[in-house]
C-alpha cells in the first residue's frame, strides 16, 4: 500500500470515527500499530511494556482524534501523539525504561561469559539509544524509525530541521563515547 | 551510510501479538462508552467562596470595632426586641424547613 493510499483511507476512517463509529479506529489500529510497536520497543526494549505504551498511545489517539486537522499526514500526527505518551510514560515508569547501569551490566556480564559477537555488540548499540537524555533520544529513535528521513523527523517532533539534526549530531557523539568506554575492542572499530 | 547507521537503521520492526488490536479496540470501546467526569462544581465553588469571604469581613468588622463601644451601645437599644427578634428568627426557621420539607416530597412523587 502506497503512502497516498493509506493516507486516503486514514482521513476515510477518521471521518467514520468522528461521526460516531467506533469500530472504524480498527482500520488505523491494524495500519498502524506494528510503527507505534515498535517505536515503543525503541523506547523501553521490552515487549510486554511496548505493547502497553503502544495501546495507551491508540487510546490517547482515539480520545483526541478532533484536534487532527489534516495539515500533515495522519501518521505523522499519530507518531507525534505516540512520541508524547512515550515520553510521558517513560518519566512516569522510570525504572521500567533502559538505564545507562542496565546496559553496562549486560556488557560486563557478556564478557565474562563469553566472546561479545556481532549480533550482542548490536543489540547493545540499539539499546543504548533508549540511555540517551529524552532531547537526544527522541530524535534517534525518529530518524532511524523513519528511515533517516530528517524532514519527517523534524515535522513530527515539530522542530526545525538544523535543530534536528544539530540534536541528531550530538546524539551520534555521546554514542560513540559511550560505546567506546563500555566496548573497548570490538567497539571502537565498529564505530 | 557509516557502522552506527546500519545498525540503527537495521532494527527489526516489531510485530503485535495475536490479541493486540482486539484488546486495543477492548479499550477504546470502553473509553466511548465511559461517563464522562462530572463537571467542575464552580457555581458552588464561587458561592462558598463569597459566603466565606463576607464571613471572614464581618469577623474582621466585629474584631476591629469591638472597643469602640459602638456594638455595645447597638446591643442596649435592640434590648427591649430581641425576644421578639428570637420568634421571628424561629417562625423564619419552621417556615424554610417546611418549605424544603415540601419541595423534597414533591421530588421523592
Amino acid at each position: 500500500m502506497s503512502r497516498g493510499e493509506a493516507d486516503d483511507l486514514d482521513v476515510a476512517d477518521v471521518q467514520r470515527v468522528l461521526q460516531g463509529s467506533t469500530a472504524a479506529f480498527a482500520g488505523i489500529v491494524t495500519r498502524w500499530q506494528g510503527r507505534l510497536l515498535s517505536l515503543a520497543w525503541r523506547y523501553c526494549h521490552d515487549r510486554t511494556i511496548a505493547e502497553d505504551m503502544a495501546q495507551e498511545a491508540f487510546l490517547k489517539a482515539f480520545r483526541s482524534l478532533h484536534t487532527f486537522r489534516g495539515d500533515s499526514a495522519f501518521s505523522t500526527w499519530l507518531t507525534a501523539v505516540a512520541i508524547n505518551c512515550y515520553r510521558s510514560w517513560m518519566r512516569d515508569h522510570e525504572p521500567a525504561g533502559v538505564s545507562l547501569d542496565d546496559v553496562l551490566i549486560d556488557v560486563r556480564v557478556a564478557y565474562a561469559t563469553e566472546t561479545l559477537d556481532a549480533r550482542r555488540r548490536e543489540e547493545i548499540v540499539r539499546r543504548m539509544v533508549a540511555t540517551l537524555p529524552p532531547r537526544y533520544r527522541d530524535p534517534t529513535v525518529l530518524y532511524y524509525l523513519n528511515e533517516m528521513d530528517l524532514a519527517e523527523t523534524a515535522r513530527t517532533l515539530g522542530l526545525p530541521t538544523g535543530t534536528v539534526k544539530a540534536r541528531l549530531h550530538r546524539a551520534r557523539e555521546l554514542l560513540k563515547r559511550r560505546l567506546a568506554s563500555v566496548l573497548p575492542d570490538a567497539g571502537r572499530d565498529m564505530l | 551510510m557509516d557502522e552506527l547507521d546500519r545498525i540503527l537503521s537495521a532494527e527489526p520492526r516489531l510485530e503485535p501479538s495475536a490479541g493486540f488490536t482486539a484488546e486495543v479496540m477492548r479499550s477504546v470501546t470502553l473509553a466511548s462508552t465511559a461517563t464522562p467526569p462530572p463537571p467542575f462544581p464552580w457555581i458552588q465553588v464561587l458561592l462558598g467562596s463569597a459566603a466565606s469571604g463576607a464571613l471572614a469581613l464581618t469577623g474582621v468588622l466585629l474584631s476591629v470595632d469591638v472597643d469602640s463601644g459602638v456594638w455595645l451601645q447597638l446591643a442596649k437599644e435592640l434590648e427591649p426586641v430581641l425576644p421578639y427578634l428570637g420568634y421571628t428568627a424561629l417562625t423564619l426557621t419552621i417556615v424554610l424547613g417546611a418549605l424544603r420539607l415540601q419541595r423534597e416530597l414533591a421530588i421523592a412523587d
